[in-house]
């Protein structure tokens, strides 16, 4: 298939340009020496492609992939073109457990106040997020049982994230300004900084949710018919939005607790991947995703540490100037072509 | 036994678990057979949108069994229903950038594997779907490209594509105009009979359902089904009962329903061959006058047809007397009214 | 008596007439204030009063100043550059402090009594401010960051001093006649500049002469230091860290860059005169100062394993595998609050010395840290 084929190259291609360009300028035979297994010229260039570079290019490519099927999930589920994965509340809730742990970690760590996120450590933090994010979702997922119709579920979705930032925002006037601004610094988003055990535990939680999005793909395919045809065609409706809400858990909920919130990617490369292959069946449609949200987020990277120039441009503002205005052409361009 | 046996089904919505069900339909017994067009007529509000979605599985019975080919529909699990049971509904579907043959495609969501691909049978289902459903010129289009018409005959086809015993159609001509209307009673009515399928369709267009149907079941507002042939229903004055209304009648020798006329204006006789003696007489009962036959006496006039659009109008039994010349139906509309309205 | 009459002043809006109080403390005329460093603040000496100006009393601001009038001394007719200016009675008797830095001011030179209120009392770790909260003679009033009006006015202090930053209460508490004075002194350019902070302190309280003793002294052992550190070749150190995903390197301009090349320092930007830090990316640091030995930066990290942990970019320093990391958190009040900055910007002679103590040991054996800890 062609187009699948270009994005795989496509994909390559930038995976290679976030590990080769950055600030510091690495010359090319070093860089393909680091990435053989070989040593650099220079043990610096080691560190710099190995320690720097290629963990933040692993995570953008997952993370990428992750967010943006788990937005593509969401918007068939919900025949909604503007929801993302956030809308069950999964940012909201990883959010909650970082903010939790921020506060008692600056309370029961006593003397200082600039602990807390730092005082845990990554993996403290990790963890909360991911509990807090696995909560909400488990809480969305009783309450679906109890719900007829997708509109209803959706709505339900938006009004727990809703409660859960406000409980944040309350766990934060109550805490000391330097944690609050701590929070804020991890609602920033970043594909920076993960470490190797960190990369191999989002890899398993990506790719299983990657799996179990796989195994969705055919009922899918079929509530596009809307619920009351897929239903009388046999598919198995309140078990397909289990399976939905399970999915986007691993993935928007691993990317989220490894990465914060990243902005965007869920909403807008679903519709970029239409534009692509120009289909609505799931098992062209789930792949081209996959790879165009690496793609997207890969760019925003190297877009975000740009070569020569000192500066760091945060992950969420990228990929919002580049997400806002193909929201607004998918808008604008609904009536030439159908959007789910 | 094949095709659809309803026995003793009450229908309704649940309204939770606390609170008891409200029965829309009670105590229903219905047959549809295999091979045959059945439609299902009644007033608005009378249930039948909800007995078809109980009938298609889509909602489960508060009481009673629905059977498809022996098997109770409510105890199948949902993919052997699909392969029994299709269903076309009136909701709008948003094909988002399907393709005529992918809509098709998904009909056969009960017979794939797990990743929904298409076999060399089940592509061989698709075309034979899209062939018996009078879809093939839409072949390669895609389906929100389409007119309303069109994207009811792709819509038939899926359900064809399922390969059912029953096939069902809720309201599918809601939307359509008059001409596609009628080809698709057509279309289903060869359906039932080429494929031996059990259609049934629910539908307000009575007259060409009562002319193309071979069974029907007529609900009225007091929640009984009557079911029979559609002669049946008529002869037994049924339809009347649930149908009429003060100024309308329905008229089983036409099949249609025609104006209660007063009967209390003058007599007119018309001569005219068919079918310009029907609608002469259809014009003049419209306009209180009372029809007789051409060879009545005591008429107060009598329309003669002198060539297209041209009567001649003479009273009293036409024999000697003046003729009025009328050139064009307007003018014998406007004559007719005066004359219905003189004593 | 004054307390009250500027109590009833708050409804009238209008300013305080200067009654003379007939307990004025008896001062000595009060000699004209030099500051030798600090460019943020001026006192200028007028017939019969005195004017503090603060050039930027928070970033962006423009000029304020404000007119001290000697206890006592009539009204004076103020020039029009002075007319909206607020009029302070020195020595003032109460005063409401933003700032921790200003506590240590204070206490140096015996004036803590004159504290009646703290923004955040659980920051303050210096012994005698702490003792005076403790005590319940001060009350907190800017808890969460912002001024909380009412209590202020409620409690009519002579003066607030702010914490260099705008509020949106300040208008409102100058109106109901609760001078407000801002108090930048972290935008001067070195640690110097920002301890001559407390001559200004002096006028205030009406103790001049102690203010500048102790100045004096800091100066001397500060100047004393810098003379040792620059007898010596200069360490290479990493300063800064990773923060909101860039990493913020002190440039030479800066007071923590101007105290690192006083105590003997040198890294990539330290002959950068540029006054604020210079963002720059993980990358680029490792490339410029990752292989320097000694770390100084502010964590706070227990141990190497939470530096790690924090981010496993870290591991990469030289500092961190095999050199020394310190964080400037030894010194931790009863409440959690960070001496480091309070007195540790009050007294930079104390930090200076910690500074060149890590880096040049034998320039001060047996030195006992005060602010810098190192990370097992």
């Amino acid at each position: 298939m062609k187009p699948l084929a270009a994005l795989v190259a496509a994909v390559l291609v930038l995976f290679v340009a976030a590990v080769a360009l950055g600030p510091v300028g690495v010359p090319p035979l070093d860089t393909v020496r680091v990435l053989a297994g070989l040593a650099p010229s220079d043990p610096r260039w080691g560190v710099v492609i190995g320690t720097v570079r290629l963990p933040r290019a692993l995570t953008a490519v997952l993370a990428g992939a992750a967010l943006a099927v788990a937005g593509a999930l969401v918007q068939t589920l919900f025949r909604n073109p503007l929801a993302d994965p956030y809308v069950l509340g999964v940012s909201s809730g990883a959010g909650l457990g970082v903010a939790l742990s921020l506060a008692a970690g600056g309370a029961a760590g006593g003397a200082v106040f600039a602990d807390g996120l730092v005082g845990l450590g990554r993996l403290g933090a990790v963890g909360a997020a991911a509990l807090g994010a696995a909560a909400v979702l488990a809480l969305v997922l009783v309450l679906a049982r109890w719900v007829r119709s997708m509109v209803t579920l959706l709505v339900v979705g938006v009004m727990v994230g809703a409660v859960t930032t406000a409980v944040v925002s309350l766990v934060l006037v109550w805490s000391d300004p330097r944690i609050a601004q701590q929070y804020v610094v991890w609602g920033l988003g970043s594909v920076d900084g993960t470490s190797r055990g960190d990369l191999v535990v989002l890899a398993a939680v990506v790719a299983c949710g990657l799996v179990v999005s796989g195994l969705l793909v055919k009922p899918l395919n079929a509530l596009l018919l809307g619920e009351a045809h897929a239903r009388s065609v046999g598919v198995p409706v309140r078990r397909l939005r289990a399976g939905v809400v399970v999915a986007v858990a691993l993935l928007a909920g691993g990317v989220t607790a490894f990465c914060g919130p990243i902005a965007f990617v869920g909403i807008a490369v679903p519709h970029l991947a239409r534009l692509l292959v120009d289909t609505s069946d799931h098992r062209v449609l789930l792949p081209v995703t996959a790879l165009t949200g690496a793609a997207v987020v890969l760019a925003c990277a190297i877009a975000g540490h740009p070569p020569g120039a000192g500066t760091v441009v945060p992950l969420n503002v990228v990929t919002s100037l580049v997400g806002a205005p193909v929201v607004i052409a998918v808008l604008l361009r609904s009536r030439r072509f159908a959007l789910t | 036994m094949n095709g659809l046996v309803l026995d003793g089904l009450a229908v309704g919505h649940r309204r939770g678990r606390r609170r008891p069900a409200a029965a829309v339909l009670a105590g229903v017994d219905a047959r549809a057979g295999a091979g045959e067009l059945t439609v299902l007529v009644g007033p608005n509000g009378t249930g039948k949108s909800t007995l078809l979605h109980t009938v298609a599985g889509l909602l489960p019975p508060l009481a009673g069994t629905v059977r498809v080919d022996g098997a109770d529909v409510a105890e199948l699990p949902p993919a052997e229903r699909a392969r029994r049971v299709a269903v076309v509904l009136t909701e709008r579907v948003e094909p988002g950038l399907l393709a005529v043959e992918e809509l098709v495609a998904l009909g056969r969501h009960p017979h794939t594997g797990p990743t929904g691909a298409l076999g060399a049978a089940d592509r061989a289902a698709v075309a034979a779907a899209i062939e018996a459903a009078g879809a093939g010129h839409l072949a390669g289009r895609r389906v929100v490209e389409l007119s309303d018409g069109e994207r009811q005959r792709v819509l038939t086809a899926r359900a064809l594509a399922q390969e059912p015993a029953v096939l069902l159609l809720d309201e599918p001509t809601a939307f359509l105009d008059v001409s596609s209307r009628v080809t698709l009673l057509d279309v289903l009515r060869g359906l039932a009979r080429e494929a031996g399928l059990c259609v049934l369709v629910s539908t307000h267009d009575l007259e060409p359902a009562l002319r193309l149907a071979d069974h029907a079941w007529l609900l009225d507002r007091t929640g009984r089904l009557r079911a029979g042939p559609p002669e049946q229903l008529v002869a037994d004055g049924a339809v009347a009962e649930v149908f009429d209304a003060p100024g309308l009648a329905f008229d089983p020798a036409a099949g249609t329903f025609v104006l209660r006329g007063d009967g209390g204006g003058p007599p007119v006789a018309v001569v005219a061959p068919e079918p310009e003696k029907a609608l002469v007489a259809r014009l003049l009962a419209r306009e209180g006058c009372a029809v007789a036959g051409e060879l009545a006496q005591d008429v107060a006039a009598t329309v003669t047809l002198t060539g297209p659009g041209r009567f001649a109008v003479s009273a009293d039994g036409g024999g000697n007397g003046r003729a009025v010349e009328l050139a064009g139906w307007s003018e014998l509309a406007a004559w007719a009214r005066r004359a219905g309205v003189a004593p | 008596m004054l307390l009250g009459v500027l109590a009833l002043l708050v409804a009238a809006c209008a300013a305080p007439a200067a009654a003379p109080a007939p307990d004025c403390p008896p001062t000595p005329a009060p000699a004209p204030v030099e500051l030798r460093y600090a460019t943020n603040v001026s006192l200028r000496d007028a017939d019969g009063y005195r004017v503090l100006t603060v050039e930027q009393p928070y970033p962006g601001g423009a000029p304020q100043s404000t007119v001290l009038l000697p206890c006592g001394a009539p009204e004076p007719a103020l020039p029009p550059e002075l007319a909206g200016a607020a009029v302070l009675q020195v020595p003032v008797r109460s005063v409401y402090a933003a700032s921790t830095t200003q506590l240590p001011m204070l206490a140096d030179i015996g004036a803590i009594d004159v504290l009646t209120g703290v923004g955040t009392p659980d920051y303050v770790s210096g012994p005698q401010a702490r003792a005076r909260i403790d005590a319940g003679a001060v009350q907190e009033f800017a808890s969460g960051g912002l001024v909380d009006v009412e209590r202020v006015v409620a409690a009519a202090p002579d003066v607030l001093l702010s914490q260099g930053t705008d509020d949106p209460a300040f208008p409102t508490l100058r109106q109901a006649g609760v001078p407000v004075v801002g108090w930048a002194d972290y935008l001067e350019g070195g640690p110097l500049a920002q301890a001559e902070w407390i001559k200004v302190v002096g006028a205030l309280t009406g103790r001049e002469a102690e203010a500048g003793r102790v100045f004096a002294a800091i100066e001397a052992r500060y100047r004393e230091l810098a003379a040792r550190a620059a007898g010596v070749p200069p360490v290479p150190v990493l300063a800064g860290q990773l923060y909101e995903g860039g990493w913020r390197v002190p440039t030479g301009g800066s007071t923590t860059g101007t105290l690192l090349r006083d105590a003997g320092a040198t890294w990539s930007e330290a002959d950068n005169p540029a006054a604020g830090g210079l963002p720059k990316d993980f990358e680029s640091v490792y490339v410029a100062d990752g292989a320097a030995r000694i770390w100084i930066t502010d964590g706070p990290w227990p141990t190497r394993a939470d530096v790690v942990a924090a981010d496993p970019r870290y591991g990469a320093l030289a500092a961190v595998r095999e050199g020394q990391v310190w964080n400037r958190d030894r010194r931790i009040g009863p409440t959690g609050g960070n001496e480091v900055y309070e007195r540790g910007v009050t007294h930079p002679d104390e930090l200076l010395a910690d500074l060149v103590a890590v880096l040049h040991p034998d320039l001060l054996p047996g030195h006992e840290l005060v602010y810098l800890r190192r990370v097992s």
